[in-house]
């Protein structure tokens, strides 16, 4: 369970997270919304404990992340939103670097590997140099090597982001999985459809504060809206489009 | 469970061993110092050469036959015509130097008034001012040949007329000179090779991973940033340590197999003091560029920053040569300076105390290790992750 509260995040005059805070439960996936620069990837890289906010509070399965920043990321696995291999080592060399930097012995993480291989369909191109790799075979790669240590917690910032339609179901797949395993998964995303499918508690965030938060009806309700989509650019306060 | 330095340093040998950029570095740094030697090497004996085989042109040979005559007995001369122009000549560089002997020297040598001759010759070149002495001291000594003849004719000793007698003591011995002259470019050879043995790799894992972003993925794996950053540096410091002994192991083949070039060369006990001074040498270079790699926010920034790096080697074979530093001084205990100056001591044969040694490869320790945690703090800063 990932708990946040009071955020707070500011580069010189810019505030980029103003005051956010919510909670991702186990076996539910929470979906943290909003338009482009709103705080998502700050308040993500805030829980992963790679940026230090100004004032409030992250707490993984109750360990402090400021406080013990090692044993929250321990509980952790994330999915940054740089999309980025080691190009000189191989896919499989890549998940198995991070697998042994997580403290897992080898014979472990060959056999994980081999259970992502079948899931993500890693097969063709797994033992080919990173250098190459589709987008696609890419984000495949990253997926595996941030859940080879089978965290409890799962953060994933934008994991959609420019995939096919096949990679994306094959990620949407893989959420739903985590859930059913008990998992909490927190993803963020700029696409209500992609939230609505997937998600058991949206967190809405613009200009760096929630702007509503709650399962998909209860959003649509705080709105005064049937369509979700329709409530998400309400309570982002973006201009709505005349058709 | 194995510690992560342990598994970054592997991963990062790895990546290393496949770049191909760092076999180039090897190639390039190895071969530096036999292209230095042959070059030198080529240089020094054409020089030693034309100064033995002395073909001196005289004006006025008429005027000086004995003197003349002399000269031509002496080993490795020949006298030879001279050029219509001989001030000419030597600025155009024809001859190097020429005697000319004036039309009054015979009539002043049999007064016994110092009769004079002249020697034309450009100093400001190298090779003729060799000649110009030799030439210089063959004249002087026929001069001392005619005095001792003359005071005997009058019934006088010549060692009457000498005093005082010098000698020069030459301390610096035929061995040292031949060091000090070529195998002076080991230490700085050595150093660029411990400079350019981490160079890739330290651009590669450090400043290559801001700039491809995959360091954010590598934080939040729940390993402290030092032993990140330890596991990177060895990486890099093996890579150093690694083409410093393949450089000393160049310069013992070059000097071995290249006998015209250099006959003179340090024994195998010296080799060996060479590698400890050079050990701690590239693991200090190495917390160098890492530190400095932490800065670059892309591996070609950090290539830059290198190049700025790549004077450092420069600095001690000035400070050596214009003496600013001195072995037995403290300031052969600056890391880099004093490696330099110890290697020179141990291939001159004037090898350093243990104690110095240990001196030495103890700061330069302390020194990497200090750079070391300094990188580790910038490393996981939130401006070195996240700007790019």
């Amino acid at each position: 369970m990932i708990t946040a509260s009071g955020l707070r995040k500011t580069f010189g005059e810019v505030v980029a997270v103003a005051d956010v805070g919510f909670t991702a439960r186990d076996g539910e996936v929470t979906g943290l919304l909003g338009p482009n620069g709103a705080g998502k990837s700050t308040t993500m890289r805030m829980l992963y404990g790679l940026m230090a906010p100004e004032a409030g509070s992250i707490e993984i399965d109750g360990v402090d992340v400021r406080k013990d920043p090692m044993g929250a990321q321990a509980r952790l696995g994330a999915l940054p939103d740089s999309h980025a291999l080691y190009p000189r080592l191989t896919g499989r060399e890549n998940i198995r670097y991070f697998a042994r930097l997580r403290g897992i012995d080898p014979m472990t993480a060959a056999s994980r590997t081999e259970d992502f291989l079948r899931l993500l369909e890693m097969g063709g191109f797994v033992d080919r140099r990173a250098k190459g790799y589709s987008h696609g075979e890419r984000s495949r790669v990253l997926l595996a090597r941030a859940l080879v240590h089978d965290p409890q917690n799962v953060v994933l910032d934008e994991p959609t982001n420019g995939l096919d339609v096949m990679s994306t179901r094959r990620m949407r797949g893989m959420i739903r999985e985590l859930r059913e395993r008990g998992r909490a998964v927190l993803f963020s995303s700029h696409i209500m459809q992609e939230v609505s499918l997937l998600c058991d508690r949206i967190v809405i965030i613009a200009s760096g504060r929630v702007a509503a938060e709650g399962t998909p009806d209860r959003i649509r309700d705080a709105a005064g809206c049937e369509d979700l989509e329709e409530a998400f650019v309400r309570l982002t306060g973006e201009p709505v489009p005349v058709d | 469970m194995m510690d992560p330095a342990l598994i970054v340093y592997r991963k990062e040998l790895l990546e290393g061993i496949r770049d191909r950029r760092a076999l180039v570095a090897v190639l390039i740094s190895i071969s530096i110092f036999p292209i230095l030697v042959l070059v030198m090497g080529r240089f020094s004996e054409e020089v030693r050469s034309e100064a033995l085989d002395l073909t001196l042109p005289v004006e006025g040979a008429a005027y000086a036959p004995a003197l003349v005559a002399w000269l031509d007995r002496q080993p490795g001369v020949e006298i030879g015509p001279a050029p219509e122009d001989p001030e000419a000549a030597v600025r155009d560089r024809e001859e190097d130097v020429v005697l000319r002997i004036p039309e009054e020297y015979g009539e002043d040598f049999a007064e016994g008034v110092p009769a004079e001759v002249e020697l034309v010759a450009d100093t400001s070149r190298t090779g003729a001012s060799v000649k110009l002495s030799r030439v210089r001291g063959l004249i002087g000594r026929y001069s001392q040949e005619v005095a001792a003849m003359r005071l005997i004719a009058r019934g006088v000793s010549p060692l009457l007329v000498r005093p005082v007698a010098v000698e020069t003591a030459e301390v610096f011995s035929a061995r040292r000179r031949t060091v000090f002259q070529a195998l002076g470019f080991i230490p700085m050879f050595l150093l660029m090779n411990a400079f350019f043995g981490g160079m890739q790799i330290a651009a590669d894992a450090v400043a290559g991973e801001r700039e491809r972003g995959s360091i954010e993925a590598l934080l939040v794996n729940a390993v402290p940033a030092r032993r990140l950053v330890l596991g990177k540096w060895g990486a890099a410091a093996t890579f150093a340590v690694f083409l410093s002994l393949l450089g000393v192991a160049t310069c013992v083949f070059v000097l071995r197999f290249m006998p015209g070039a250099i006959n003179v060369s340090p024994e195998p006990a010296d080799w060996l003091l060479v590698v400890v001074l050079a050990v701690p040498l590239a693991l200090f270079c190495a917390s160098l560029q890492v530190v400095v790699a932490t800065y670059a926010k892309s591996y070609k920034e950090a290539q830059t920053y290198f190049g700025y790096l790549a004077f450092i080697p420069m600095i001690p074979f000035f400070a050596v040569t214009f003496g600013w530093v001195e072995q037995g001084s403290w300031t052969s205990f600056i890391p880099i300076l004093g490696q330099h100056l110890m290697m020179l001591g141990v291939v001159a044969g004037d090898a350093p105390a243990a104690w110095e040694l240990v001196v030495a490869g103890a700061l330069a320790l302390v020194a990497a290790t200090a750079l070391l945690r300094f990188a580790s703090v910038l490393f996981a800063r939130e401006n070195v992750v996240f700007i790019r």
